[in-house]
């Protein structure tokens, strides 16, 4: 999987996904948040970015007791909100001080998270039929929370789904793992 | 039930609130009026007008919304009430048990409304029978002799006034027109002569006896008129003028007509007041104060920076104006503050009113005589607080009912009144408020319980029982199980959860209790939820905040103060040994251990019972801190009951001191078995 993104690489993947798009309809493509876990890379719905902040810029405040994933929590504009390492869930090495690690705050089904990531790399249109499902040998640690795989012009993306991730029977069996 | 497509849905929250708020005023008016019927006096109308008004006030509503099924109940049960309230239903059982279940199905259809999925059939169900129940009821109830009245009009009444002065009194008089009217044998001028110094001031025909359209016979149809008049004669001579015409001459009572205008003055008054009260979401409230908060981290940090400058140059004009300006900002943001924690505050009466019916329910399956007294029930309360305290004050309730007041022959024969009385009453103590649940029942044998407790091993031999210690056993569900008195025995369960509850508030409970007298729960808790004193301190490199309310003191001590006794860490505190812990191993981010030549602080906390001393590295300070939950973010942590912000913005969690000192009491006592067994 190539580490390197150039800029021209990216214009021209996006408008190579949007062609292909167009030979289905509009409603058939979908716009992807992609970012690397640890030197993979994984994407998730836009609709689901309230905004991203650089790791180095916060604070997370460690919780006794709090479930395994959540980190800590972080104070943003006044609001607690979980920190959950995606790097841990995913069981990638994690490296908090890389310079281009970042926190992506998310909106799920009604909660605000904060996602920390190893850095976020770009919004990628992809057609929704392009998004297959994973194989069955492939299924890993925290497979139960992926979407499918997508492919574009640098390799694979995972496509997560983070609705599944933070449902309330999911976080509730992670609160109970965590116990 | 299905709302009107257009209705919108915040309208309909406001509706389920104001409906919600009716219907209590329903329920409270209702038993008080049981009450006196029981005592065997007749209601004041007043009540049955305010019963009227607000099941008539829900019907308007319910046709707003289109809300169908509620509509029809509410008519139905304001059928009984104008009945009751013209003084044609009598007030009997009956009647008042078809009232209760009318606001019974009136409840349960307004749940239907909330969560259609949810009680929908069966406010269906309770619809049709309490209808049905209220039309039959309706008819036993009516009285063949009913009489219609109309009601007075504004000049009627302000006539009546003027005249009961000048010696005239108001009557009403039922004419029949029969053919004579018709024929115009009786005109106005003799019915003015009829009445003597008097005069007419209304003629309206009564609409109960007016014939359907189609069945009007003109030369046989007789119709009845009613006729509001002053007069100085008496009710014979009136009639013997009046002559041909079938007459019946009921005298109206000026106090009668004086109270119509009082309470018309009242209602206008009523109306004018409304138009300036707005509802609002309380989270919306929440979100307000929030803000206030953050205003108030966000000025803390402006001091520290007007601090910072100012101690560089005192003399410089610029930093002194913005010490000025800063000051100045920090007197209105406390006054905000003041203002925005103002708009939370509500009568404590909005949550003793929810429990009459409680009470009367629970009396009447014991077999019981409770009557339930208020006191200081206009103490105002946040309403969050309000809302978090429910639950605990019916649990109270429910065992002062239960357990604690006797049947009414037993009551007798230790020569008290037959009807036990249970008390709420709630009161201002600085910044914190009190509620108390107090009933005049059989009370606890302290003594019994302080033997049962000594023998338990959970206090010494030496050790009093203050009303504090004493709540902490008796509300421990431990305990009572655990219990043979059967007195005792089943009384904590619910209290168990009053306990925690208060715990999590940043509240203490107090119990006093006497035989034969009575048993009195108090709970104090913190004037707002938002805002709780604390103390910072710092373990294992982290800084966390500890609510003064379980805070009984704080030593400074030395790694060998603390020495191993039978496998527990403790140190001598005036003699006692005082069980030792590190709050850093209790929460799992250190061993716990304590090496000999270290220094630190010993937080002793009293929660759950017990007194426990927290090891922690460093005292930072005692600050007021914003109290933020947690439980949304990362669910529920044991030992941990919130979060605060502080000035620089650094998160810092609360300690649940109840938890941790319950976590720490239990590793001890299991410990501690296991420790006896291999001796």
């Amino acid at each position: 999987m190539t580490k390197k993104h150039a800029g021209s690489a990216v214009v021209e993947d996006t408008m190579g996904s949007a062609a292909q798009a167009m030979a289905f309809s509009d409603v058939e493509t979908m716009q992807l948040v992609t970012f690397l876990l640890g030197e993979d890379e994984y994407g998730f719905h836009i609709e689901h970015v309230q905004e991203i902040i650089r790791l180095r810029h916060v604070h997370i405040t460690a919780i006794p007791n709090a479930p395994a994933f959540v980190e800590g929590v972080i104070n943003l504009r006044g609001r607690l909100l979980p920190a959950v390492d995606l790097r841990k869930r995913f069981d990638r090495p994690t490296d908090m001080t890389g310079r281009a690690a970042r926190i992506v705050i998310v909106n799920v089904s009604d909660r605000t998270v904060g996602l920390v990531v190893d850095a976020v790399l770009e919004v990628a249109k992809v057609g929704t039929l392009e998004v297959e499902q994973l194989p069955d040998l492939a299924a890993g640690v925290g497979s139960e929370f992926v979407e499918g795989v997508c492919r574009i012009d640098r390799g694979l993306v995972v496509v997560l789904d983070l609705n599944r991730m933070f449902s309330e029977e999911e976080t509730g069996l992670m609160e109970d793992l965590a116990e | 039930m299905t709302p009107s497509e257009y209705a919108d849905e915040d309208l309909i929250r406001e509706f389920l609130a104001e409906a919600e708020e009716h219907f209590a005023t329903l329920e409270t008016d209702l038993l008080e009026i049981e009450e006196l019927v029981r005592a065997g006096s007749t209601p004041p109308v007043e009540i049955v007008e305010a019963m009227f008004r607000a099941v008539h006030t829900v019907k308007g509503l319910a046709a707003m919304f289109d809300f169908n099924a509620m509509k029809d109940l509410a008519h139905s049960v304001e059928h009984i009430l104008d009945g009751l309230r013209k003084r044609t239903v009598p007030f009997d059982v009956p009647c008042l048990q078809t009232l209760f279940e009318g606001a019974d199905a009136l409840k349960a259809s307004l749940a239907a409304v909330r969560s259609p999925d949810h009680g929908a059939a069966e406010a269906r169900a309770a619809t049709a029978r309490i209808a049905s129940f209220l039309g039959s009821q309706a008819e036993q109830c009516e009285p063949s002799a009913r009489q219609p009245e109309h009601e007075l009009s504004e000049y009627a009444r302000t006539r009546i006034a003027e005249a009961v002065e000048e010696g005239l009194r108001p009557v009403r008089i039922n004419l029949r027109w029969g053919i004579e009217l018709r024929l115009g044998s009786l005109k106005l001028e003799s019915l003015n002569r009829a009445l003597g110094q008097g005069e007419v001031l209304d003629i309206r025909p009564l609409v109960d006896d007016v014939p359907q359209w189609d069945s009007i016979d003109p030369h046989a149809t007789d119709l009845t008129v009613e006729v509001l008049a002053l007069t100085d004669l008496p009710d014979d001579e009136i009639s013997n003028t009046l002559g041909v015409v079938t007459s019946s001459i009921v005298p109206l009572h000026s106090e009668e007509a004086a109270q119509d205008a009082d309470e018309a003055d009242a209602h206008e008054r009523g109306a004018g007041f409304s138009e300036h009260v707005i509802r609002v979401n309380i989270t919306r409230l929440d979100d307000l104060m929030d803000l206030t908060g953050e205003i108030v981290t966000a000025r803390t940090r402006l001091d520290e920076l007007v601090d910072t400058l100012r101690a560089r140059d005192k003399k410089d004009h610029l930093s002194q104006a913005l010490t000025q300006s800063a000051k100045d900002i920090g007197a209105l943001i406390d006054v905000l503050q003041d203002h925005v924690m103002g708009l939370r505050m509500v009568p404590v009466r909005q949550l003793f009113s929810k429990f009459p019916r409680t009470v009367r329910d629970l009396a009447r399956r014991s077999g019981k005589e409770i009557r339930l007294a208020y006191e200081g029930e206009e103490t105002e309360f946040d309403k969050r607080l309000i809302e978090q305290i429910e639950d605990s004050i019916l649990h109270m309730v429910r065992n002062a009912c239960d357990h604690g007041i006797e049947h009414p022959d037993e009551r007798e024969a230790a020569g008290k009144p037959r009807t036990g009385t249970v008390t709420l009453a709630a009161g201002h103590e600085g910044n914190h408020i009190i509620v108390e649940v107090r009933d005049d029942g059989r009370g606890l044998d302290v003594l019994a319980i302080w033997q049962k407790a000594v023998d338990a091993g959970m206090i010494s031999p030496d050790q009093e029982l203050d009303d504090g210690a004493l709540a902490d056993l008796i509300m421990t569900s431990g305990f009572s199980t655990a219990s043979e008195i059967t007195d005792v025995s089943g009384r904590g369960v619910g209290l168990d959860v009053v306990r925690k509850k208060t715990a999590e508030l940043g509240g203490s409970i107090r119990l006093w209790s006497e035989l034969g007298v009575g048993t009195t729960i108090f709970i104090r808790l913190p004037m707002t939820l938002a805002i709780l004193p604390s103390l910072l301190i710092v373990e294992a490199d982290r800084s966390f905040a500890i609510p003064i309310a379980s805070v009984s003191e704080v030593l400074r001590v030395h790694g060998r103060d603390i020495r191993r006794l039978r496998g527990t860490s403790v140190m001598d505190l005036r003699g006692e040994a005082l069980p030792v812990t590190r709050l850093g191993g209790v929460l799992g981010l250190t061993d716990g251990k304590w090496a000999r030549d270290r220094k630190g602080f010993v937080i002793v906390v009293v929660a759950a019972g017990h007194r426990l001393g927290l090891a922690v590295d460093a005292l930072e300070g005692q600050q007021q801190v914003v109290v933020k939950n947690l439980e949304a973010a990362v669910g529920r942590t044991a030992g941990i009951s919130g979060a605060t912000i502080l000035g620089d913005g650094t998160v810092v969690p609360i300690i649940d001191v109840d938890a941790v000192v319950t976590l720490v009491a239990e590793t001890v006592s299991a410990r501690a078995g296991t420790g006896g067994e291999r001796k």
